[in-house]
C-alpha cells in the first residue's frame, strides 16, 4: 500500500500500523487512525513500531471495537482538515453539521454494549490513551450510576457493605439532603 | 449461584485512578449519596480532589444565629445545610487577618462571602472577599479615590469560577448612585464609571443584589431593576413589575437568578401570601412576564391568612424550579416546587433569624497561586487538556516548570506576557499582577507546588 519512495506527507498518512492483541491476533491500520492513542503516537514517534505493536491488555475483540471506533474519528479530524478548502463556509458548515450528527448517532450505537465490555473499553482506552473514547465510556458509567441509591450501587457492582449500622446511619445523618 | 459468581468475574475492575474519572463526572449529590455504598467508596467519595472536579448546586444558607451569648463565632453567622439537618458543610468563620479588627459579615454571592475590615479608624474599612469552601481569603487594594461610606457588592458566578468583581457605588449625599469603582480579580485593580442611571437612583441598602452574565443587577427604592456589566461600560433601568400591587415597601423587589434567567419574585402580604413570579425576558427584550401565581395560605390546606402569618422569600434553586422561603405559623425553612406545586416545610428556624438567610453554592476553585506569582495576562490550567483548544490561532509557549514560568527574573517570560493583552480561558485560572504582589495576603504556603502547568500566549 505504502508508496515508498515519495517520502512526503501522503505516504506517511498511508503507512499501516500493525496492532496485535493479547491473544495474538493482528489488526492492520492506518497511521491516522493508530495515532488517535497517544501510547502508540509515542510509539511511531520513537521509531519501535516495526514488527507490529503488541498489545498484551487488550483483547482481539476489544481491540476490534476501539480500532472501530479510532477509525470513525479518524476520518471525522480528516474530514475536517480537508474540505475547509474546498467548501464555501455556509456549505462546509452544513456539511459539519450533518458529520457531527452522525458522529454522534456512531457513538450512541457504539456505547450500547455490556457492562463488562464498557469496563474493558475503559481500560483500553486508558491504557492506549485515546482522551476521547476514555472521555465518552467514562461519562456512560457516571450517567448511569447518577441518582442512584446506595443499595442499586451495591446490587449493580456486587459490593460489599463493609460499614457498620452504627456508622452507615452516622454518614446518612450527615448528608441527609443528598437522599431527599 | 454458579451464574452470579461467573458475572461477577466477567466484570473487570478499575483502579482507583480510573473511578475517580468516572465520579468526577457524576453530580455532588450523588457523590454523597455513594458515601454509604461502603468503606473504600467512603473514601472515594469524600476525597476533596474528586469534590473539586464535581458538579456544584445550592447547598444551604447562611443565616444568623438568635443567640447573642453565643461567643464560640462572635459574628453571629451560621450556616444551615439545605436538609435543615446535620454538621454543616462550610464553616462560616471569619477570616483572620493579623492588625485588623474583626471582620463584620456583609454580602454572599454565590460561592464567595464579602466582609468589611478596620484596622484603626471605623472611618476607613477595607474589603476581603473569602471562599468558605477552600478557606482562602484575598484582602483588597484600597481604590485610589476616597469614598464616603460606599454600598460595596460582590459579582460572583459559579458557571465563571476565574473571576470575581467587587462593584463599589459611590453615591452623592442624597443617596443617589453617581459612580462606581469595579475591582475584577483578573486585573487586581480597580476601574471608576460614572453612572449612566438616572438621577437619584438610590439602591438598597440591604437587598440581595443578583450576579450572572457577568452582570451585576439590583433594586431600587423606587421600584426598579437596575443592572451593570463588569466593565462598567452597560448600564440599565427598567421598572419592576410589581407595580400593580398596593402599598408595596422598598424592600418588596425580590430578584433572584436561576437556569440562566432573572425572575422576580413576591408574596403578597394582604392578599393571603399570593406568591407571583415573574420572569425578565432574554435576547434585549427586557419584558417581564408572569410565569406563575400560587396563593401559599391555600395551598397549605387554609382558607385565610392567620394574623402571623408571613412569608420571607430567601432563594431560588439554581438548576431546577425551587423558591426557599422562611417564615409561615411556625417560623420553618420551606421550598416549592413550582411544578408540582408542593411546599415542603425543611426545618424549624428556632435559632436563626428568619432574614436574611443567603443561598450558597459551593466552589472549590483553586485560588492558591500567591498572587503576584503570575504576572498579569498569565494563565495557569490547572485541569483538562480541552482547555487548550481554546487558545486557537494564539501562539503558545508552554512551561511545564513552575519555577522558570514565575521566576520574577525570567525577563523573557514577562516579554511574553507583557505583549499579551488578552486572555482566553475556559476552565479554572488565576492571574494576578506583579505589582500587586504587596497588596495580597492568601492563607495556605507551599503554592509553587501546586501549580503543574502554565501557558502563556498572546492574541
Amino acid at each position: 500500500m505504502a508508496s515508498a519512495g515519495s517520502g512526503d506527507e501522503k505516504a506517511a498518512a498511508a503507512a499501516m500500523i500493525t496492532l496485535i492483541s493479547s491473544d495474538n491476533e493482528k489488526f492492520e491500520v492506518t497511521e491516522a487512525t493508530a495515532t488517535l492513542s497517544q501510547t502508540i503516537r509515542h510509539m511511531i514517534e520513537d521509531g519501535c513500531t516495526d514488527g507490529g505493536v503488541p498489545l498484551p491488555n487488550v483483547t482481539s475483540k476489544i481491540l476490534a471495537r476501539v480500532i472501530e471506533y479510532c477509525k470513525k474519528h479518524a476520518t471525522a479530524a480528516a474530514g475536517e482538515e480537508g474540505s475547509s478548502s474546498s467548501f464555501s463556509d455556509a456549505a462546509f458548515l452544513e456539511v459539519d453539521r450533518a458529520f457531527l450528527e452522525e458522529l454522534e448517532e456512531f457513538d450512541d450505537a457504539f456505547l450500547e454494549v455490556d457492562r463488562a465490555t464498557l469496563f474493558d473499553l475503559i481500560l483500553a482506552a486508558n491504557y492506549l490513551d485515546i482522551k476521547g473514547l476514555l472521555n465518552l465510556t467514562c461519562q456512560k458509567v457516571a450517567d448511569s450510576v447518577k441518582g442512584k441509591t446506595p443499595e442499586q450501587i451495591r446490587e449493580m457492582y456486587n459490593i460489599v457493605n463493609d460499614l457498620t449500622p452504627e456508622e452507615e446511619a452516622e454518614i446518612r445523618r450527615e448528608t441527609q439532603w443528598a437522599f431527599e | 449461584m454458579a451464574r452470579r459468581s461467573r458475572k461477577k468475574q466477567r466484570v473487570p475492575s478499575l483502579s482507583e485512578d480510573l473511578i475517580i474519572e468516572i465520579l468526577s463526572r457524576v453530580p455532588y449529590r450523588s457523590l454523597c449519596r455513594f458515601n454509604c455504598v461502603s468503606r473504600s467508596w467512603l473514601a472515594l467519595c469524600s476525597d476533596p480532589d474528586l469534590r473539586k472536579k464535581s458538579p456544584q448546586t445550592l447547598s444551604g444558607f447562611f443565616c444568623y444565629s438568635r443567640h447573642e451569648d453565643d461567643d464560640t463565632n462572635l459574628h453571629g453567622l451560621r450556616f444551615l445545610n439545605l436538609s435543615g439537618r446535620g454538621r454543616p458543610l462550610v464553616d462560616p468563620s471569619p477570616p483572620f487577618l493579623e492588625g485588623y479588627e474583626a471582620p463584620l459579615f456583609l454580602q454572599c454571592c454565590s460561592s464567595l462571602l464579602l466582609w468589611k475590615v478596620w484596622r484603626s479608624s471605623p472611618f476607613d474599612p477595607e474589603y476581603v472577599v473569602s471562599n468558605p469552601a477552600t478557606q482562602k481569603w484575598i484582602l483588597l487594594p484600597r481604590p485610589e479615590a476616597r469614598h464616603p461610606v460606599p454600598l460595596v457588592r460582590l459579582g460572583f458566578d459559579p458557571a465563571v469560577p476565574s473571576c470575581f468583581y467587587v462593584f463599589m457605588f459611590v453615591t452623592s449625599q442624597y443617596d443617589g448612585v453617581t459612580g462606581v469603582e469595579i475591582y475584577s480579580s483578573e486585573t487586581g485593580g480597580w476601574i471608576f464609571r460614572r453612572s449612566e442611571w438616572e438621577d437619584y437612583t438610590t439602591l438598597i441598602h440591604d437587598t440581595q443584589t443578583v450576579f450572572f452574565n457577568g452582570t451585576l443587577y439590583s433594586t431600587t427604592t423606587d421600584l426598579s431593576l437596575v443592572s451593570i456589566d463588569a466593565e462598567g461600560t452597560t448600564w440599565r433601568k427598567i421598572s419592576m413589575p410589581l407595580n400593580y400591587i398596593l402599598d408595596l415597601n422598598e424592600d418588596d423587589g425580590f430578584i433572584m437568578h436561576s437556569q440562566g434567567r432573572l425572575y422576580a419574585m413576591h408574596i403578597d402580604f394582604h392578599n393571603d401570601n399570593q406568591l407571583s413570579v415573574w420572569a425578565l425576558g432574554t435576547d434585549g427584550n427586557e419584558q417581564w412576564t408572569l410565569e406563575h401565581s400560587v396563593n401559599i395560605t391555600q395551598l397549605l390546606g387554609r382558607q385565610h391568612r392567620s394574623r402571623y402569618e408571613f412569608y420571607i422569600l430567601i432563594a431560588t434553586h439554581p438548576d431546577r424550579n425551587l423558591i426557599f422561603f422562611t417564615g409561615g405559623l411556625h417560623g420553618e425553612l420551606m421550598s416549592y416546587d413550582m411544578d408540582k406545586q408542593e411546599i415542603h416545610a425543611i426545618c424549624t428556624l428556632q435559632e436563626y433569624f428568619m432574614a436574611p438567610c443567603l443561598p450558597y453554592i459551593p466552589c472549590f476553585v483553586d485560588w492558591s497561586l500567591p498572587l503576584g506569582m503570575v504576572t498579569k495576562n498569565a494563565c495557569s490550567f490547572m485541569a483538562s487538556s480541552d482547555n487548550a483548544t481554546t487558545c486557537s490561532a494564539s501562539s503558545c509557549t508552554t512551561s511545564t516548570n513552575p519555577a522558570t514560568a514565575t521566576s520574577p527574573s525570567s525577563s523573557s517570560q514577562r516579554r511574553v506576557c507583557s505583549c499579551a493583552d488578552r486572555v482566553v480561558f475556559a476552565g479554572v485560572s488565576y492571574t494576578r499582577s506583579l505589582s500587586d504582589q504587596w497588596l495580597y495576603k492568601w492563607m495556605g504556603a507551599g503554592l509553587l507546588q501546586e501549580l503543574t502547568l502554565y501557558v502563556f500566549f498572546v492574541i
